[in-house]
């Protein structure tokens, strides 16, 4: 779309925070004085295409396009006639994830800027904020700081699949906080049955400033394929921190930013615990998830990054992290509920060095088998991790098939 | 006319019990979802649902025909409400609550796939009280109660049934029981 | 234009009843529950039926012990 034939360099932390300029625990006067007001209703149509033009895909981890998001409720409002709902999801059921946390302590009144534009472009009759329990003073401040009555604060379970679109939908109509079976488009039929558009915090906040500064302005950071900034959540060591980076970035020179010397780490876990593996550092973390397009890149989901350094088997940490999502199972579907804890007992196998020369045909079965059998991608994003895991790890594999361990001695 | 009425009423009253007691043995072994032989789920499925079928029609029968013979004393109310008969009353109105129960179970069967599995299932589950109660009231009031083959065909009836609730209960009961405890027991600690 | 069978995987307890009707697609996992036989018979909680099951299809829809099944006609391939 761009007319430069200038390549971009921009690469690791932006140069200049963007979602987090106002400042720590920025109040409302500071945030106004950073970002000014919101663009008034007259504005409306250009915003609209601003949002177009920017390119900005969901923050959430699923990356779809959010201007088809918000045009898919749109053109289901203008069919039915019905009067969309509005669904800022906070919840972040990772564990390794802090950055929407982050957004609401520091940003919040970013995020309900973003809130108030797409409810007013859409007319919606409803305006949820989803957090997870605990996040809500610092909100409840904001709000009242503003004058903000509208937005119903909604506090849902933490667990693992707590933010998943259709467990958040379930969660705010009195049902469990599970995904449910669900083969339509919540654009189409969503909460109450009503159009309803569930967006990321952090996607809100970014539609907020590409209101303010135009898409032209979003795109200055980033790469083409993956433009903007994104917070990134990374775990090194348990030490977590979070960082606005830009968008396509190279992950090796982010690490160096970030003074984690790329020559202590193993490999990298990308998007988090429904990510994947990498030992190759000079790849670039994006929206995308077409590998065939894209070689060198990763997706890197609701910017998740775990950090494997040398000393610790990588094999012992995927099998701890099946684990985790096996039971992390919202125990609905069959596939997913006897499928994933069979799939972490023999991925425990291979860390434990077994070696039983039929394990890893039966793993690489399993994760054809849970695949595409259940109400969601918990059973999908599972099978990747771990057969990412012996993809990536093959010699390590090799070595504990034969009883040995490359990183414990 | 009231004595055709009385032996209609006498047959479909036994003819239901014994339907009724096929549908609740063939509904446990569906359940399982398990193959017996010759027996697929398919054609347990149909053979439940047939033999629930025929039930219903014979109840209906035995209703009726009880309605229309004067003898049996029996009013319309008799049929909704229970024990307000002049005959047997505590008897005859079992008779009225399992046929309740039977319409409810009927009907939530009938629109299954409109109402949640939840409504569904609670009713349903129902059968497993309607069936004694049922057989309680022929034992009750049934002109051939006394009689033994009457009894032996109960006693095996009970036999039987309480064979497959046990059956129900035990572990292995599901098809692939073994391989879901093994795959729910998860990593080794 | 081939019929794909719905799965409520929610709902499915894994009886069998479907895998029985639609044997030349269906086939059971180690655990009880319908799986596609073909390897990309899934597809987003799908599975893609051959166009002479139709009939089948209805049935095991019809005869799901827990309404966990619907048919579809799709545009696929």
């Amino acid at each position: 779309m761009s007319t430069t034939s200038i390549p971009k360099v921009h690469l690791g932390v932006l140069e200049e925070p963007r979602l987090l300029a106002a400042g720590p625990d920025a109040s409302w006067s500071q945030h106004l004085d950073t970002f000014g007001p919101v663009p008034s209703p007259a504005e409306d149509s250009q915003i609209v295409e601003q949002w177009e033009a920017s390119g900005l895909s969901g923050r959430g981890g699923g990356s779809f396009p959010t201007a088809r998001k918000i045009a898919a409720v749109q053109r289901s409002v203008n069919r039915t006639g019905k009067a969309p709902v509005l669904i800022a999801n906070g919840s972040e059921g990772e564990p390794l994830s802090y950055k929407d946390q982050m957004l609401l302590t520091h940003a919040p009144h970013l995020v309900l800027d973003g809130m108030e534009l797409t409810d007013r472009i859409l007319g919606a009759s409803e305006r949820y904020l989803v957090t997870k329990a605990g996040a809500h003073p610092r909100l409840l401040q904001a709000m009242s700081e503003r004058g903000e009555t509208s937005v119903t604060l909604h506090a849902t379970d933490s667990h693992f699949l707590a933010g998943q679109a259709t467990a958040v939908i379930s969660s705010l109509e009195g049902g469990p906080s599970l995904p449910r079976h669900q083969p339509w488009h919540l654009s189409d039929l969503g909460l109450g049955g009503a159009p309803t558009l569930l967006v990321n915090v952090e996607t809100l906040a970014h539609l907020a400033l590409i209101a303010r500064y135009s898409a032209h302005w979003f795109r200055s950071a980033g790469t083409e394929e993956d433009p903007g900034s994104r917070m990134v959540s990374i775990h090194d060591a348990g030490h977590y921190q979070v960082h606005e980076v830009h968008g396509g970035t190279n992950l090796s020179v982010l690490l160096e930013q970030l003074q984690i010397p790329t020559k202590d780490i193993h490999a990298v876990l990308v998007g988090g615990f429904h990510g994947q593996f990498t030992t190759d550092l000079d790849i670039s973390l994006s929206a995308t998830t077409d590998a065939a397009q894209y070689p060198s890149t990763l997706s890197v989901g609701a910017g998740v990054l775990e950090i494997l350094r040398f000393g610790t088997c990588p094999l012992e940490r995927a099998s701890e992290i099946v684990d985790y999502l096996a039971q992390s199972s919202a125990k609905q579907c069959g596939p997913c509920m006897f499928g994933l804890p069979t799939l972490a007992r023999d991925l425990q196998a291979v860390a434990r060095r077994s070696t039983d020369p039929q394990l890893t045909e039966r793993i690489e079965r399993l994760t054809q088998l849970v695949s595409g059998r259940g109400a969601c991608h918990h059973p999908d994003a599972t099978a990747r991790l771990a057969s990412s895991a012996l993809h990536v790890f093959d010699d390590e594999l090799q070595a504990h098939l034969s009883g040995q361990c490359l990183h414990k001695f | 006319m009231d004595e055709l009425m009385w032996s209609v009423a006498r047959t479909s009253g036994m003819i239901s019990l014994l339907l009724l007691t096929g549908t609740l043995l063939v509904g446990i072994m569906a359940r399982s979802g398990r193959a017996f032989g010759g027996l697929s789920r398919y054609t347990q499925s149909l053979l439940h649902r047939s033999f629930s079928l025929l039930c219903v029609i014979f109840v209906m029968l035995h209703v009726l025909s009880l309605l229309a013979d004067s003898y049996a004393k029996m009013q319309i109310i008799d049929i909704f409400v229970p024990f307000l008969g002049d005959y047997r009353p505590f008897w005859q109105g079992l008779g009225t609550v399992s046929f309740l129960l039977m319409i409810a179970i009927a009907l939530t069967g009938l629109l299954r796939r409109h109402l949640g599995q939840r409504v569904f299932r609670g009713i349903h589950l129902t059968a497993y009280l309607m069936w004694p109660i049922a057989v309680a009231h022929g034992l009750g009031t049934g002109t051939d109660a006394g009689t033994l083959w009457y009894r032996i065909v109960t006693v095996i009836s009970i036999g039987l049934v309480l064979a497959a609730a046990i059956w129900r209960l035990t572990a292995n009961y599901l098809d692939h029981s073994a391989t879901r405890r093994l795959a729910r027991e998860g990593v080794k600690l | 234009m081939s019929a794909e069978l719905e799965i409520d995987w929610t709902r499915c307890q894994g009886r069998g009843l479907c895998i029985e009707l639609l044997a030349a697609d269906l086939t059971s996992d180690p655990w009880g529950y319908p799986s596609a036989r073909r390897a990309d018979g899934h597809q987003s909680g799908t599975v893609i039926l051959a166009e002479d099951q139709r009939e089948a299809a209805n049935e095991a829809v019809k005869m799901c012990p827990l309404s966990a099944l619907k048919l579809r006609t799709s545009a696929h391939q």
